[in-house]
Formats: C-alpha cells, sequence, structure tokens
C-alpha cells in the first residue's frame, strides 16, 4: 500500500449562508483546497463528495458530477457518499484508499451539506432518516431523542453529572468564539446550558448543534509526489472505517458505540499508535455526551471516566488532549455532508502549525467522524513530516 | 393490570432472541428463526421524553421513549407509559402493554 499525504485543504464558513447554493458551497470548498496545493484541475484523478440529504433539502441529486464538471476537472469517476453525519469522513478515506492501491496519484475530496433553507420540520425529518425507519424511528424517537437516552444512561452508570456533561459545550463555545468559520462565536456558560429549553430530557438545547450551510475539501496526493506540491504535506498514517447498529436496542451498552471503538482501533493499528500519542483530536460532539462517548470510545480515557476528563480540562486547550479546538460541532456547526471533513481541515491546519487555536507543537492528530446514531465511524490519524 | 405476550423471534439452533425476524441468526448464522412469546417484563435502562416530536407525532408531546431489558434477556426501545402520580427510574420494573401502529407501548409496574 502506497501511503498518502493531504497537500490543501478549504472550507467555507458555517451557518447560514443566505443566497449560496449547494453546488456554490461545495465549489467554492474545492477551489479553496486546489488553490492550496497549487493544483490544476487537470491534475485530478478522482472526485468523492460526502453528502447526506440534498435531494430532500435542496432538491438537487448527482451532486458529484454537476460539481466537478462546475470546477473544470476532466472527465474523472465522480462519486457521491452518503454515511449520513460521517459521509465526508467515509469520502476522505475512499479517496485514501485510491491513492493507496495505487490506481490514482491524485484524488480530490469533498463534503457539503445546505440545510437552512428548508422548513426545520423537514429537516428534522430528514436528520431522522439516518436511524433505523423500521423501529426507533417509526416510534416516534428523534435524534437528539436517541442522545438523552445515551446522556441519561451514562449519569447512571457512571456517575457523570450534568454539570460534567454541560462542560463539552462549555469549553467548545469557548474555543469556537476565536473561530472565524464558526456558526456560534459567542462562549456559552453552565448556567445558561442548564437553564436553556429541554430538547429530550436531560439533554437541553444547548447541549446540540445549530443547523448549518457548509462544505469543506481536501486535496489527497501520493506521498512521494506531495513535496512538488507543497513543502509541508500532512501524512494519513491510520485510517479506519467501521460498522455499528444503527439503534439504542442493538447496543449492547447504550454508553458505547461499538463503530467509533472499531475504527479507532483499526487507526491505531495501521499507525502503529496508543491514543496517548495523539497531540490534538477533533471528535464528533454532535451532542455534549457524544463528546463524552467519543474520547472514551477511542481509548484517550476509560469508559465511565470522559465526565470528570472534561470537567478537569484534560480535553481543554492547555490540556493534556486539547479536543475540539475548533470549537466542534457544537460551535461550528453540523452541515452533516461536510463534518467530517472540516474536521480534517482543522487537523492539518493544527499540523501544519496555522491553527486558529493552535496547540503547541501539535505533531499527530486525529479526526473522529460518526454517523447516524453510531450506524458508521471514520478515524483517521494525521502526522506532520 | 392486564398481561400481555410480548411477540420476539428466537433462533432454532442456539435460542438467542431477537425482535425483529432474520433470515439468519446473527450469532450462529442458522436459517431457522421463529416467533416466540415472551413475559413481556423486564426493567428500564434509559430513557427520555420528547418534547420537540418529529411532525407525524406532533400534538401528541411529551411522550417517553424508553430502553427495556426484557427478562428473557432481550433488549427493546418502546413507547413508555408513566402514570401521572409516578416518576420513572433507571431499574424500575416494566411491563409490556399493548402493540400500536408505531410500536410496542411498555407501562411502569
Amino acid at each position: 500500500m502506497r501511503r498518502v499525504s493531504v497537500i490543501g485543504i478549504g472550507c467555507t464558513p458555517f451557518g447560514k449562508q443566505n443566497g449560496i447554493g449547494i453546488i456554490d458551497l461545495a465549489l467554492h470548498a474545492c477551489r479553496e483546497a486546489m488553490d492550496d496545493a497549487h493544483l490544476p484541475g487537470s491534475r485530478v484523478e478522482a472526485f468523492y463528495l460526502g453528502n447526506f440529504v440534498s435531494e430532500t433539502l435542496v432538491r438537487q441529486g448527482s451532486l458529484a458530477p454537476i460539481v466537478a464538471y462546475r470546477l473544470g476537472l476532466g472527465p474523472i469517476p465522480c462519486t457521491r457518499v452518503e454515511g449520513a453525519c460521517a459521509s465526508s469522513g467515509i469520502a476522505f478515506r475512499h479517496g485514501v484508499l485510491l491513492i493507496a492501491s495505487g490506481l490514482c496519484d491524485m484524488v480530490l475530496v469533498a463534503g457539503v451539506e445546505k440545510m437552512t433553507s428548508a422548513d426545520t420540520g423537514i429537516v428534522t425529518e430528514a436528520l431522522a432518516s439516518a436511524g433505523d425507519a423500521d423501529s426507533e424511528m417509526r416510534l416516534g424517537l428523534t435524534f437528539p431523542g436517541t442522545f438523552g437516552i445515551i446522556m441519561r444512561r451514562h449519569m447512571h452508570q457512571y456517575g457523570t453529572t450534568r454539570e460534567q456533561v454541560a462542560m463539552v459545550s462549555v469549553k467548545n463555545r469557548s474555543n469556537g468564539s476565536t473561530n472565524p468559520k464558526a456558526h456560534f462565536q459567542e462562549p456559552v456558560t453552565i448556567e445558561e446550558i442548564l437553564e436553556s429549553r429541554l430538547i429530550c430530557d436531560p439533554l437541553r438545547l444547548y447541549d446540540c448543534t445549530p443547523i448549518s450551510d457548509g462544505a469543506a475539501a481536501a486535496v489527497l496526493c501520493a506521498a512521494d509526489l506531495a513535496t512538488e506540491f507543497t513543502d509541508r504535506p500532512i501524512d494519513v498514517i491510520g485510517s479506519g472505517h467501521a460498522t455499528g447498529p444503527a439503534t439504542l436496542f442493538e447496543m449492547a451498552d447504550l454508553t458505547t458505540f461499538e463503530a467509533s471503538v472499531a475504527a479507532g482501533q483499526q487507526a491505531y493499528r495501521e499507525a502503529g499508535l496508543a491514543p496517548n500519542d495523539i497531540d490534538v483530536a477533533e471528535v464528533h460532539d454532535c451532542f455534549t455526551i457524544a463528546e463524552i462517548a467519543a474520547i472514551e470510545d477511542l481509548g484517550f480515557v476509560e469508559k465511565g471516566e470522559g465526565g470528570p476528563a472534561v470537567a478537569d480540562g484534560l480535553t481543554a486547550l492547555g490540556g493534556r488532549l486539547p479536543t475540539n479546538p475548533s470549537g466542534g460541532l457544537l460551535s461550528k456547526g453540523h452541515p452533516v455532508g461536510a463534518t467530517g471533513l472540516a474536521q480534517i481541515y482543522e487537523i492539518v491546519a493544527q499540523l501544519r502549525g496555522e491553527a486558529i487555536n493552535q496547540v503547541k507543537d501539535a505533531e499527530i492528530g486525529l479526526a473522529h467522524n460518526l454517523g447516524g446514531t453510531g450506524a458508521v465511524s471514520t478515524v483517521h490519524i494525521l502526522k506532520r513530516r | 393490570m392486564r398481561m400481555a405476550a410480548f411477540e420476539a423471534f428466537a433462533c432454532d439452533r442456539c435460542k438467542c432472541l431477537a425482535v425483529r425476524p432474520l433470515s439468519r441468526c446473527r450469532r450462529c448464522e442458522a436459517s431457522t428463526v421463529l416467533s416466540t412469546n415472551l413475559s413481556g417484563r423486564g426493567t428500564l435502562t434509559s430513557f427520555t421524553t420528547i418534547r420537540v416530536p418529529p411532525t407525524v407525532f406532533l400534538g401528541q408531546e411529551p411522550y417517553d421513549i424508553a430502553v427495556i431489558d426484557l427478562d428473557e434477556g432481550l433488549r427493546v426501545t418502546a413507547r413508555l407509559t408513566v402514570p401521572e402520580e409516578r416518576e420513572a427510574m433507571i431499574g424500575d420494573p416494566v411491563i409490556f402493554h399493548e402493540m400500536r401502529p408505531y410500536g410496542p407501548v411498555f407501562r411502569l409496574v
């Protein structure tokens, strides 16, 4: 297997992007990534685009070829990838595989979602389509409802406190307050979180991500060619992609996402690293409790110790393992199909030493993307040369 | 209180249980998975109150959804009925009440 590097990144601002359609969002991120890599369109050999629900939200299908043609790419293979909230983590994974296999030298990967132009009811139902329509979603369970059930169980099983869970949002909203691309740029206090509207007990409004528009992209390149384009390539040293149950009743433990555990183990094994080798991480905080589950599932802390770890500052900027320095999904926003690559965007910026909330001397970073109610996860480990 | 049997599915070979019919057992891959009636008794593993429902359930909110561990060892997700004067707690005993078009309904014992 050949080694793969990231040589270019792009990301639109996240939030409500009035008047900018889904194609233009994707074009913006892709052009930024190609410009960053000084890469002419004629060199791109394949394109993967992560997107979850564009047909429902903006009545646009065929996204990958439309975006590629508008970018001026050649008659290359273009594929749209759908894995709910992990759509572009999977797009990145497949771009890596295509180069690792030797089939291509240069692959463009992107993710996009346009959410704010649809009615909230339609957005809620579209998101719920990532759950199991035959069982739990038919019952009237929602995405926040799933995480409300997980949160109550985590608090019961490990003594995690409501305040510890809220600290995830306090931390991420603080990190995001300096990120000009974030949807929410104001910090939030524990009191504001605990007094915000109950959505699905014990989960409250400020435990949730906002509905946002956005796109992100990366240029992947065979590692031995990377220095033709950049003097600071970031190498992909571990890639994991795994499946788990899409329902709560099929989870053996309501506080553990099997897909995250398996994807993490794959990535660590390939990289020959352990969780404590990671200098900086972007993890999938679609809800506050999801970040606590993620740092446990990825082995940063023991299962059940995620709450105290967040409260003690382990995952804060300046902590032992800064997590979501970008502000995470809770602050940046969660344009579903774009999220996985926005995490890669932040990790690459961190490893280049040009991030807004720069983690000092970061050499190895991890990006964790989770799709649906745990049905799919990707984990990527990146390293600077 | 009325007792109703809860229908589930059991592998004819390894006897493991499933909520849904399967063409093959997920554990031993045997191809005979048969309908079976369970007691409908179990305990509350976790639950939430849905206050912002999907459009089709607008007007029903708030309603409770629970994950329940049945005495026979099967885990199910169901609607939960909590009497007015009661407050549900994890570990509380629950019992199957009825099957509705949207799925099973359990209630606190």
